[in-house]
C-alpha cells in the first residue's frame, strides 16, 4: 500500500510543485537512474535540488555529507505523515474505504486521474495543494 | 501549483452553506411526504374518502416532485459549471443538467395539463444516458470499470422481459394499447428500451462505485442507479397494474416510488456539489482531522 503512495507521489511531484518526491526517488535521481518526473521537480523546486545534491555527493563522496542520515530521516518522516493524513484519507472520504485497494489492483495505480476526473482540475488541485501543504 | 500556493482558508459564503444542506434537506424532506403519505392512505382506508389520496398527490405530492426537479437543475448545473473546459466529466454533467431541466419541464406541463409532458420523458432519459457514457467511459481510461455479475445479468433479465412484453402486448398490438399512432405515441413507446440502456449503464457505474466504497462521488453516482432502478419499478408498476396484475395495495405503493426516485435524482448532483465544495475548500476526510 505505502508502496503504491511512493509511486503515487513520485508521479505526482513531476506535474505539481508543492508535491515532493520521496527519498528512494532523490537517491534514484542520485544514482544516475532518476526519470524525467523528478528532474522537472528539481528544475522547480529549490529544497529538493539541494537534497537531491546531498544525496549525489553522498553518493560520489560518502565522507562529505555527514549530516545525509538526518536529511533522509526527516523527508521519510514527511513523506508517512503524507500517505497516513493526506493522499488514504481524501481517497476515503472522496471515494470510499475501498478506493486504495482498487487503485493498487488497477492497471492505472495512480490516484490524479481519479480525482481528477470526478472532481475536476480546479477541485483536485485544490485538494492536492491542501494535502502537500499538510505534509 | 506552485510550492508558494498553499491553500488559505476561504470564508464559508452562503451558497455553500446552502449546498452542504442540501442532502439532509432532501432526506428530511423525503420522510416528511412519506408520513403525509401514508397518513392519507390510512385515512383512505379508514373512510373509504378517495379525496384524502386524491389531495396527498395533487398538493404535497406535487410541490415535491417539481421542488425537487428544480433543486436537481440548479445543483447539476452547479456541477457542470465547476468543472473546467477540457475535464472528462463536464460534458456529462452538461448532458445531466438538461436531462434534470427536461424532467423538471415534463413535472411542469404535467401540472398544467398539457400532453407534451410525454416528451419530456425519453428526451430526458436519452440524454441521461449519454452523461452517463461519459461516466462510464471515464471509469474505462482511470480502470476502475468494473464487470456484471450473475445478480445484475437476472436484473436486466427481468426488465428487458417487460420491454418486450410491454411491446408485444401495447406496441405491436393491433389496437397498440388504445392509443393513435403518432409522435407522442412513438415517444412514449421508446421510454422502456431506453430504460434498459439507462439500466445497463448504472448497474455497471453501481459496480464501480461498490468497488470504490461510500465516499461523496461514490454516493453521487449510487443515487443515480437507484434512481433509475426506481424508475424501472414504478414504469413495471404502471403496466402491471394497467393490466389488473397487481393487488390493490400494490399498485397504491407504486404510486409512491416515484418520490423515491425523485429524491434520488436529486441527491447525485447533491452529493457531487458537496464533494466538489469540500476539495475546492481542501477538506482531506475526517479521519485526517481536517
Amino acid at each position: 500500500m505505502i508502496g503504491i503512495a511512493w509511486r503515487l507521489r513520485e508521479r505526482l511531484s513531476g506535474f505539481v510543485t508543492a508535491v515532493h518526491p520521496d527519498i528512494a526517488s532523490l537517491l534514484d535521481w542520485a544514482e544516475g537512474k532518476g526519470r524525467a518526473g523528478i528532474a522537472a521537480h528539481l528544475n522547480r523546486c529549490r529544497a529538493c535540488s539541494e537534497h537531491a545534491a546531498l544525496l549525489r555527493a553522498s553518493v560520489h563522496d560518502p565522507a562529505s555529507t555527514p549530516l545525509l542520515d538526518e536529511v533522509a530521516t526527516a523527508l521519510r518522516e514527511r513523506m508517512r505523515e503524507f500517505n497516513a493524513s493526506g493522499l488514504e484519507a481524501a481517497l476515503e472520504h472522496y471515494f470510499g474505504k475501498g478506493a486504495l485497494r482498487t487503485l493498487e489492483n488497477s492497471d492505472i495505480p495512480d490516484a490524479r486521474p481519479l480525482f481528477h476526473a470526478f472532481l475536476g482540475r480546479k477541485a483536485a488541485d485544490a485538494l492536492a495543494s491542501r494535502i502537500a501543504s499538510m505534509a | 501549483m506552485s510550492a508558494a500556493t498553499v491553500p488559505v482558508a476561504v470564508p464559508i459564503s452562503g451558497e455553500e452553506l446552502r449546498v452542504s444542506g442540501v442532502p439532509r434537506l432532501i432526506f428530511l424532506s423525503t420522510a416528511i411526504l412519506f408520513v403525509a403519505g401514508i397518513a392519507a392512505a390510512a385515512a383512505w382506508s379508514a373512510t373509504g374518502d378517495i379525496r384524502w389520496l386524491q389531495l396527498f398527490f395533487m398538493y404535497p405530492g406535487s410541490l415535491f416532485l417539481l421542488g425537487s426537479s428544480g433543486l436537481g437543475v440548479w445543483l447539476a448545473f452547479r456541477c457542470w459549471r465547476q468543472f473546467s473546459p477540457g475535464d472528462l466529466l463536464r460534458p456529462a454533467w452538461l448532458l445531466i443538467t438538461l436531462a434534470a431541466l427536461l424532467q423538471l419541464s415534463g413535472a411542469l406541463l404535467q401540472r398544467l395539463g398539457s400532453n407534451w409532458d410525454e416528451l419530456c420523458g425519453p428526451l430526458y432519459m436519452t440524454f441521461l444516458a449519454g452523461g452517463l457514457f461519459y461516466v462510464l467511459r471515464a471509469c474505462r481510461d482511470i480502470g476502475v470499470l468494473c464487470q456484471l455479475k450473475t445478480v445484475d445479468f437476472v436484473l436486466l433479465g427481468v426488465v428487458l422481459m417487460y420491454t418486450l412484453a410491454f411491446f408485444a402486448t401495447v406496441v405491436f398490438s393491433p389496437q397498440h394499447g388504445g392509443r393513435l399512432i403518432g409522435l407522442h405515441a412513438y415517444m412514449s413507446w421508446s421510454s422502456d428500451p431506453l430504460l434498459c440502456v439507462l439500466l445497463l449503464e448504472a448497474i455497471l457505474i453501481r459496480r464501480s462505485a461498490a468497488n470504490l466504497g461510500w465516499g461523496l462521488v461514490s454516493r453521487c453516482w449510487m443515487c443515480f442507479t437507484v434512481a433509475i432502478f426506481l424508475t424501472s419499478v414504478g414504469d413495471i408498476g404502471l403496466w402491471a397494474s394497467s393490466k389488473g396484475y397487481l393487488p390493490h395495495f400494490l399498485e397504491v405503493a407504486s404510486w409512491y416510488v416515484w418520490f423515491l426516485a425523485s429524491a434520488a435524482y436529486a441527491l447525485g448532483p447533491a452529493y457531487q456539489s458537496q464533494a466538489m465544495l469540500r476539495a475546492m475548500r481542501g477538506h482531506v476526510g475526517d479521519s485526517a482531522g481536517v
